[in-house]
């Protein structure tokens, strides 16, 4: 194309020259979309495309990891930066279709340990945390897993998911598991079969196994059921449409949502520099603002940007960061399918 | 006038009937080819994926798991099981009242067949929240029944086998009674009144005639709703609450989370052998049913 | 026919067994449409009446009061004097033979006909052997284990017949039972119903719209008319001597002629009636185109020929009256030489037969 003519090479000429001014390339983001693609916009990418004079596109897609699984499978990748749960960032690396982060470049270590992975930096993070009914349990509430199990001290309907994901892990600390020593415990079979055991003495009292965050805050809301595992955020919900909710932090399993960049990104550089700019006390803090998620560097909450009833609902608060267990994700990755097939044998049974 | 064919017009006659074949079998292609494309091959593809390993390799595993695990064994069972009593709720409230409607005059009865047909109109997702908003803890029924002041404690009525069962028999009703009061309706009015002129009671004549002659129909809405209820996702995984674990709940688990299309293939495979064999056994029952009585 | 066959009657051949029912005043009305107008028939203890009427006269819903299908508003049904009139229709004991047969598809015949008897409480094999007899009765008792939709039209009506008589029923209801036969094979079985209900005496009430079939098989015709009997006479009267004019031509091919025109067309016979008097009322074939026998004053009419045709047993012939009215006769007698001078155009003379002569009520 090198004949080009005035005529036509003129608007291109313009279109160039007008990028060039302020743009130093192009990244593409693949986001979920609704409230996290509007904070993402507001307060991530869209300040740090500016700051580093990037031009940021942004698309959807409900589900990271298939995404990037088609795109790298089908040999023409197109996003840079792609939103994963943190799950699917472990699975993505292990598949080999995400580029390991340059931590040369993003500050791993103004993050929460645990929270910014080989491939995927963490945005924001949420808890599986104990619901209980403020009405039945009027006298004391229940306080920590222990007590979830405690069917004598608090007798009720309890609801526990219907996947053993994040229940294994709580199961273990009613049983006494110290959470540090958690992942070890899991990994053996003697250690699954007592988790296995702890949730099968509770089945006579668990009267749903929930299947989506829907449905277990409006199990809450609704007092179907007096104690649920779930996540924090729909409890909140739950709260705030005035049911007779109530949830705690302690022992809570912490898991994130975060940034990879599929494998073969056609501006991989500029992504990383740009995951790098995002991950900032400020940016995180703001986000709050948009989603009820728990900023996943600490020092955000010391920027003084998020309101301190704001910041008391969100899992990562420093209250509350000695109570969570931070979730690992490479365990579930590795072993999903079998402790799977396990927790489905003994729901069945 | 009749005369005699000409010789020539023999002619035309036998190109008439080589065209008339020809049209025939290119006739019959069209359909052939879209059962051919959008039920045989995906068919197949899904055998083939099921005998694929992750990996991608030629592979038992898919099945061997199946056999291994008690879940899965016990999932069929549930499956199977909740099937037949969604079958039975149907024969048990769907037999007295198609044998009622379809003894309606006709105004009456299209009436209560437009009834009948109305919730199949509505999504199955509503009706099985509007269940669990009449059947859970502090739902309508246990609301009215404390008080009234029948029950203390609320029932557990909702997310278990018995709102499952009550869910699905909702839902399938109707495709019950389509072909049960399709059959009941044809049945000639003449023999009934045979019946009695003989002797018979209502009963006798019910029982002996009427039914009889229904079965076609029985049989095949039993079929239909069996293997409908085989497939049944939305109702089981609301109203059952988790505590209701069927195949298509586990086939949707395995492909939504873990993209393990191998291992849901063998499902869908087992299901659909199991779905043939219902199939092949109706279709065996209805023969002998018409054509048993021959030798005697 | 076999002299051994174990009879399904315990009294054979001894006519009038059956019993006798009195229908009174028996009225039933769909809204504003009258079905039954107070229709009042007695039958003799195992006496045969044929029902007969167009579409929509009230046969079938009179066989169906008394089989009791159709309850009357108003009016009695007795069986010999036992009034029955609200007794359902199971309890009447009647057999019943309905127009499609109404076989049980799902039995085979021999099943079909012990269904009457199990109900009954027949020990088995009592029932078995009534059955066959009853079914060698029809003369089908080789055909007993044969499925219902394997049978022919004429033998499901013998079924049905068997079924309607295996349980000795005091009264037979017939609500046209031949209509879906073939002409020979609809004849054959008129005989045979006949010979059936001499032997068994059963009082049989027998519906039909086919006039040469109520007068076949019937000791008599009712003529049944919007919902009331117009006549109810033995066939041979009620052929010969109809009482109404609607009666003359449903039972045949009637000529009826007015006072006026019988005065202007007819000779030989007295002009005595006034001009709203009786309609003079013969049969076709009884007018010929030759004198008959032994008949000194002849009636006659004289005639423009029409047209001839050869029917084989007969010759039909289209006539112009000079009234310019056309009618048509049926001649048994015309020599074929006499029929080689008859062309259209023609006029010629008809004689009548004076002894068929009758007059009937206008209608």
């Amino acid at each position: 194309m090198k004949k080009t003519t005035i005529a036509t090479s003129l608007p291109l000429l313009v279109s160039l020259g007008a990028g060039a001014l302020h743009a130093e390339g192009v990244v593409n983001v693949l986001s979920p979309g609704g409230s996290v693609y509007e904070g993402g916009n507001a307060v991530l990418w869209g300040p740090a495309g500016e700051k580093l004079g990037i031009e940021v596109r942004s698309e959807t897609a409900d589900e990271g990891l298939p995404a990037v699984r088609l795109q790298v499978g089908s040999g023409s990748v197109y996003s840079d930066i792609v939103f994963l749960a943190d799950y699917e960032g472990t699975l993505g690396g292990m598949e080999g279709i995400l580029e390991p982060i340059d931590y040369s470049i993003v500050d791993k270590s103004q993050f929460m340990p645990g929270t910014a992975t080989d491939y995927c930096v963490g945005v924001y993070g949420y808890a599986t945390v104990m619901a209980w009914n403020t009405e039945t349990y009027a006298a004391k509430a229940p306080s920590s897993w222990a007590d979830f199990w405690d069917t004598e001290a608090f007798p009720g309907r309890r609801a526990l998911r219907g996947n053993p994901e994040t229940q294994i892990e709580v199961a273990l600390l009613a049983d006494g598991v110290a959470p540090e020593e958690l992942y070890d415990v899991m990994s053996t079979e003697e250690g699954l079969d007592r988790a296995l055991a702890k949730i099968f003495a509770l089945k006579d009292d668990i009267s749903v196994w929930w299947s989506s965050g829907a449905q277990h805050a409006q199990l809450m809301r609704d007092g179907e059921v007096d104690m649920s595992t779930g996540w924090n955020g729909r409890f909140q919900s739950a709260m705030d449409d005035g049911g007779p909710v109530d949830f705690t932090f302690n022992q809570g399993i912490l898991a994130t949502d975060c940034l990879g960049v599929p494998k073969g990104a056609p501006n991989k550089d500029l992504a990383m520099k740009l995951i790098a700019e995002m991950a900032n006390p400020e940016s995180q803090a703001k986000l709050t603002e948009y989603i009820s998620y728990g900023p996943v560097i600490p020092a955000a909450f010391d920027t003084g940007l998020i309101p301190d009833d704001v910041a008391k609902r969100l899992p990562t608060h420093p209250d509350y960061l000695n109570d969570l267990i931070v979730q690992n994700i490479g365990w579930w990755v590795e072993n999903n399918d079998h402790v799977r097939e396990l927790y489905e044998n003994m729901m069945t049974e | 006038m009749v005369s005699l064919p000409a010789p020539d017009s023999r002619a035309p006659l036998a190109l008439h009937r080589l065209t008339g074949f020809v049209l025939g079998r290119i006739g019959v292609m069209p359909a052939l080819l879209t059962v051919g494309v959008f039920v045989l091959l995906p068919c197949l593809w899904l055998v083939w994926l099921s005998v694929l390993d992750r990996s991608g390799a030629l592979s038992g595993e898919n099945y061997a798991r199946l056999i291994e695990q008690a879940s899965y064994r016990r999932i069929f069972l549930i499956t199977f099981r909740v099937s037949f009593e969604t079958v039975l709720c149907c024969l048990v409230l769907g037999i007295p009242f198609a044998s009622y409607v379809a003894k309606l005059p006709p105004r009456a009865f299209g009436l209560v067949m437009a009834a009948v047909l109305f919730p199949l109109w509505t999504s199955l997702l509503v009706r099985a929240y509007a269940w669990l908003v009449i059947l859970q803890r502090n739902g309508l029924l246990n609301t009215w029944l404390q008080d009234w002041g029948l029950i203390d404690a609320p029932l557990p009525l909702a997310f278990n086998e018995f709102a499952t069962v009550l869910g699905m028999t909702h839902i399938m009703l109707p495709i019950f009674l389509l072909p049960t009061i399709s059959a009941m309706r044809s049945v000639d009015g003449n023999l009934l009144k045979a019946s009695e002129s003989m002797g018979a009671s209502g009963l006798r004549t019910y029982l002996s005639v009427f039914l009889p002659l229904s079965l076609s129909g029985i049989l095949a809405g039993t079929i239909l709703v069996f293997v409908m209820s085989l497939g049944f996702y939305v109702t089981p995984a609301i109203l059952g609450g988790g505590n209701v674990q069927v195949i298509s709940m586990r086939i949707a688990r395995s492909l939504s989370t873990y993209s393990n299309f191998g291992a849901s293939s063998a499902i869908g495979v087992v299901l659909l052998i199991c779905v043939f064999a219902v199939l092949g056994l109706s279709l065996l029952l209805r023969r002998r049913l018409s054509g048993g009585k021959e030798t005697k | 026919m076999k002299m051994d066959t174990p009879s399904i009657h315990p009294h054979p051949g001894l006519a009038g067994v059956g019993k006798s029912v009195e229908i009174t005043a028996l009225r039933k009305t769909y809204g504003k449409h009258v079905v039954l107008d107070d229709v009042s028939l007695t039958l003799q203890r195992g006496e045969f009446l044929a029902i007969l009427g167009a579409s929509g006269s009230g046969k079938s819903t009179l066989l169906m009061a008394l089989a009791g299908f159709v309850e009357a508003d108003s009016g009695s049904i007795r069986l010999d004097g036992r009034d029955i009139t609200h007794l359902p229709a199971n309890k009447r004991g009647f057999g019943v033979m309905f127009q499609n047969y109404a076989l049980f598809p799902h039995m085979t015949v021999l099943e079909n006909i012990l269904y009457p008897l199990k109900l009954r409480r027949v020990p088995r094999p009592e029932a078995v052997e009534r059955a066959m007899a009853a079914l060698a009765t029809v003369k089908l008792d080789h055909l007993a284990a044969r499925r219902i939709d394997a049978l022919s039209g004429g033998q499901r009506q013998r079924v049905a017949l068997a079924r309607a008589i295996v349980y000795e029923p005091e009264i037979l209801l017939m609500d046209e039972p031949l209509s879906a036969l073939d002409k020979s094979l609809r004849e054959e079985m008129q005989i045979e119903i006949r010979e059936l209900h001499e032997k068994l005496g059963i009082t049989t009430l027998y519906v039909t719209h086919d006039q040469r079939e109520a007068l076949t098989i019937a000791d008599r015709v009712a003529v049944m008319r919007d919902g009331r009997f117009e006549q109810i006479a033995p066939p041979e009267e009620i052929y010969r001597r109809p009482s109404s004019a609607f009666v003359a031509e449903f039972l045949g091919e009637a000529i009826l002629f007015d006072p006026e025109e019988q005065a202007q067309i007819l000779s030989g016979l007295p002009a005595e009636h006034d001009s709203d008097g009786p309609l003079l009322m013969m049969r076709s074939e009884d007018m010929q185109l030759v004198p008959w026998v032994e008949d000194a004053a002849p009636v006659t009419l004289t005639a423009e020929l029409r047209d001839i045709v050869f029917q084989g047993d007969s010759w039909l012939v289209k006539l112009r009256l000079g009234t310019g009215r056309e009618i048509a006769i049926r001649a048994q007698r015309v020599s074929s030489s006499r029929i080689e001078t008859l062309a259209p155009g023609q006029s010629c003379t008809v004689y009548l037969r004076r002894d068929a002569l009758h007059y009937v009520g206008r209608s």
